[in-house]
């Protein structure tokens, strides 16, 4: 036995159970690691979500709620105007970076890569461990800002300076704000970590038989995401440590010509454009982070659920290359309106319109996909078609705001929430809920209630077209981002009641998403034992024991003799065909 | 890999340097071609670092690609960046 | 156990998952350059000339332009030399002359290092620091200059530290094992000095 496998099958320095999953290099143990932080921090933030979304609907009128969660922010129940920035960037914060950068792609990453592939660990599990407990260490670190005399951080989660850069500009840019970069310097360094390691090991340990043609588009997605994720992340390590000189050293790289409460400060030379332009070449790839394992994980799911093969693999392929290499060229469209260089404008329209297509063709072959399959409903394919459903409503609202002259109008409005709320926030949490779903066998050896499932579907599905739909006119009408109250402008008068209507709609979801969380720890304990391969699907995850065992196999690796949508095949007996049988059977 | 050739290619790069270094005395007046010619000796420089210390020389043909796109994506930001803040005083 | 290749791949992994996180750092001070271009194409005030600014030169004085920083840039192509003849030596198992060529460029590096404080020290007595340069001369030219170097310093900390290492590693190793360890370590030691050809141009000489 060579090193490496002597290593992962005698892990057992430790005999107490328990430290052994805490101090676990096992990849499975640290993708359920992962997936209960995102999962918590998710909860954080859809609280959050739901309290500022009371303050938008009632807002002269005071809660006890408020004070008694955000004591002295929310004087006497009255939500402070600057606190209400501070729980909106927080929010943005944590649901893009926390619950769907380092939830989708950490625990599928981390589950799925060494399975799919017939490794019996990842490249690195140390530096694995390494990734996940600096995310921990980060997520708290973000949740402790809220602790911060002066405030969490409020300057939107895009934190553009000078009001990020000055800290008595606003009370959230203190030690708030300070708190809020070392909580992204380790996160970034996390991913960094967790990035490296997938790719070596999707490209160095492959089994035998495996060629790149053979892999899951979702491996594909997941190589892709991390390629992304490494070339883009230090961009805004450059810009975070920018910032931290010009907050803390007096430097100005962002500041110039500056007037602070009447005073002139002496800050010379600096572009706050300029750090829209480094945040903003992350921010683009980061948000098809998070849109890629959701895409390559509703491939999987469509096929093994429709019992068909995925129609046009090579396609998909590479329209995921095109996607992720594309988005580096289109991040300037999220600053149309901050003063660029118009001729920079028609650049990145031209970009953004083609970046359009092959997430067009990906969807197309979707629904080819679904097209005469033999379709079964369960609560993975419902999520599923509930992503692809969100992806073309968010994906059309997108095309528009890609125009630098539609945009003048929209950017900043209500428009752009809805947009990325219904392409990040419902269909990347879509592709987050179904995969839970749908390996939730393997991750617990227990199957989830499809009825209790069935019904977070569809509360969760027609909420967020109602919570999401309207906000498109509001912001057509012109109404601002991150106005915490409408009240005070005669023109959103009309807006008042579909405001409350959304609120009440998002406690209801809200609520939902508990059903959720009651099915997900129930059928840890009493949920129906699982089967080996529950789903009959043909990939290597669902053919390794039950019980986990680190090393993933007992005996030898699996042997990889054909690509992994073999599905309803009329050479075969039964409608799938795994790739680790060969056909001399 | 033998000392003979890596010692060539320091000297090599030695020469590159004080190449550097004398035209920073001469060609005082024109800016634009003194530039271009510090921006050519760096990539040379980096070229002979990174393909023979760093032995990418006798990697397979994908490492050597791999290096195209970040070259490329890196280009792309700097272009930008000059479009946007060049002005024509 | 089928597995015969795993052990072949290990080699793989570690220098993959190096150049890999050499890449993303080439990303991270490639954002830097960025800036420095940003700012200095978008400045009002006088952009400093770098013959003017660096003409000092211990132990021999003034009024010789770029003279101290081309002796560094010298000295760490010399290191990266060592670093490489290091690696060699031990590729042919030659434990002891491999330990004294990485004696040498641990050393180097520390000369280096020292040359860049000395540097530091000078220009800020003669007025220059984050934030503060002489009147009338552009602010952000010592800002991105006391950023940059500062960063690239830190790295070449590093990587001294971990030079420092693997100098033990192999000094108390019964067996020679450590290629691999030796090999990525030289990978970041060239990596620096790279990054530190792609400095010495853009900020210093251009």
């Amino acid at each position: 036995m060579d090193r490496q496998t002597d290593n992962i099958l005698s892990n057992n320095k430790f005999n107490m159970k328990i430290l052994k999953y805490i101090f676990s290099r096992d990849h499975k143990i640290i993708a359920k690691q992962f997936l209960i932080t995102a999962m918590f921090m998710g909860f954080i933030g859809l609280f959050i979500s739901v309290l500022f979304r009371l303050q938008l609907a009632y807002p002269n009128r005071p809660f006890y709620i408020f004070k008694l969660f955000f004591n002295k922010f929310a004087n006497d129940g009255y939500l402070d105007p600057s606190f209400y920035l501070s729980l909106v960037t927080i929010h943005g914060t944590i649901m893009i970076f926390f619950v769907l950068t380092g939830g989708l792609s950490g625990t599928f990453s981390n589950l799925l890569i060494p399975l799919q592939i017939g490794a019996r660990d990842m490249a690195s599990p140390f530096l694995n461990m390494l990734s996940y407990w600096l995310f921990l260490l980060s997520s708290l670190t973000m949740l402790y800002s809220f602790f911060v005399i002066t405030g969490p951080a409020s300057a939107g989660w895009t934190i553009y300076p000078p009001l990020s850069a000055l800290p008595k500009a606003i009370n959230g840019s203190g030690t708030g704000q300070t708190v809020w970069l070392i909580s992204m310097s380790i996160f970034i360094i996390s991913s960094l970590i967790g990035n490296i390691n997938y790719i070596t090991t999707i490209m160095n340990m492959r089994t035998q038989g495996l060629t790149m043609y053979r892999l899951p588009i979702i491996i594909w997605a997941l190589l892709l995401t991390a390629i992304l994720g490494l070339l883009s992340f230090p961009v805004l390590m450059a810009a975070v440590i920018l910032l931290i000189l010009d907050r803390g050293f007096g430097t100005s790289f962002y500041l110039s010509d500056i007037f602070l409460a009447g005073e002139y400060l002496h800050y010379d030379g600096g572009s706050p454009i300029l750090f829209q332009h480094l945040f903003w070449f992350l921010g683009h790839p980061e948000v098809y982070i998070v849109i890629l394992p959701a895409l390559g994980i509703s491939s999987e799911i469509l096929s093994i659920n429709c019992r068909k093969p995925l129609f046009g693999y090579h396609t998909m392929i590479y329209s995921l290359i095109a996607i992720a290499g594309l988005s580096f060229f289109v991040w300037a469209h999220h600053m149309f309106i901050s003063g660029i260089n118009p001729l920079i404008g028609s650049v990145f329209t031209i970009t953004t319109l083609i970046i359009a297509v092959p997430s067009a063709i990906k969807v197309f072959n979707y629904i080819a996909t679904i097209w005469r399959g033999n379709i079964k409903f369960t609560t993975p394919m419902l999520f599923t078609i509930g992503l692809i459903s969100f992806f073309i409503t968010g994906g059309l609202t997108g095309i528009y705001l890609g125009n630098a002259i539609l945009d003048i109008n929209l950017n900043d409005t209500y428009f752009v929430v809805a947009h990325f709320h219904i392409v990040m926030g419902s269909a990347a949490i879509f592709g987050m809920f179904a995969g839970i779903y749908h390996w939730y066998p393997k991750l617990f050896q227990k199957m989830m209630n499809e009825k209790l499932g069935h019904i977070h579907f569809w509360i969760t599905y027609i909420s967020i077209y109602l919570i999401f739909f309207p906000m498109h006119f509001m912001g057509i009408n012109g109404m601002p981002r991150r106005y915490y109250d409408f009240n005070a402008f005669g023109m959103f008068n009309i807006f008042i009641n579909m405001n409350k209507f959304i609120t009440i709609i998002s406690i209801i979801s809200g609520f939902a998403q508990l059903i959720f969380l009651y099915n997900f720890t129930y059928s840890m304990f009493k949920g129906k034992d699982s089967s080996k391969n529950p789903w009959k699907a043909n990939t290597l995850e669902w053919t390794t024991p039950i019980e986990h065992i680190h090393g993933n196999w007992e005996n030898d690796l699996p042997v990889v003799y054909r690509w992994p949508y073999e599905y309803s095949n009329p050479k075969y007996q039964d409608d799938y065909m795994p790739q680790n049988i060969s056909d001399k059977h | 890999m033998n000392y003979k050739k890596i010692f060539n290619i320091f000297i090599l790069l030695t020469f590159f340097t004080l190449i550097e270094f004398y035209i920073s005395f001469f060609l005082i007046n024109s800016t634009l071609v003194k530039n271009i010619i510090y921006i050519f000796l760096t990539f040379l420089k980096s070229y002979y670092i990174v393909f023979y210390f760093m032995h990418v020389n006798s990697e397979k043909l994908y490492y050597k690609l791999l290096f195209i796109l970040p070259i490329i994506l890196l280009l792309f930001l700097t272009t930008i960046i000059f479009i946007e803040y060049y002005e024509v005083l | 156990m089928n597995d015969i290749h795993l052990n072949k791949i290990n080699h793989q992994n570690w220098k993959l998952m190096m150049w890999l996180f050499l890449i993303s750092d080439i990303f991270t001070f490639c954002g830097f350059i960025n800036v420095f271009f940003a700012l200095r194409l978008n400045s009002k005030t006088i952009w400093p000339n770098g013959d003017i600014v660096f003409t000092y030169v211990p132990l021999i004085g003034y009024n010789i332009p770029l003279a101290f920083v081309t002796i560094m840039t010298f000295i760490l192509i010399m290191s990266s030399i060592s670093m490489y003849a290091s690696t060699y030596e031990y590729k042919k198992s030659k434990k002891i002359n491999s330990l004294i060529w990485l004696f040498f460029t641990i050393l180097i590096g520390i000369m280096f290092i020292f040359c860049q404080s000395l540097e530091w020290i000078h220009l800020s007595n003669k007025g220059y620091w984050f934030g503060k340069i002489p009147i009338g001369h552009n602010v952000n030219y010592s800002n991105i200059f006391f950023a940059i170097t500062g960063f690239h310093g830190i790295h070449v900390l590093i990587g001294i530290m971990i030079n420092i290492f693997i100098f033990i590693k192999i000094y108390l190793e019964k067996r020679m094992h450590s290629y691999n360890f030796l090999n990525n370590a030289g990978l970041y030691w060239h990596f620096v000095d790279l990054i530190w050809v792609f400095i010495f141009t853009f900020i210093y000489l251009i």
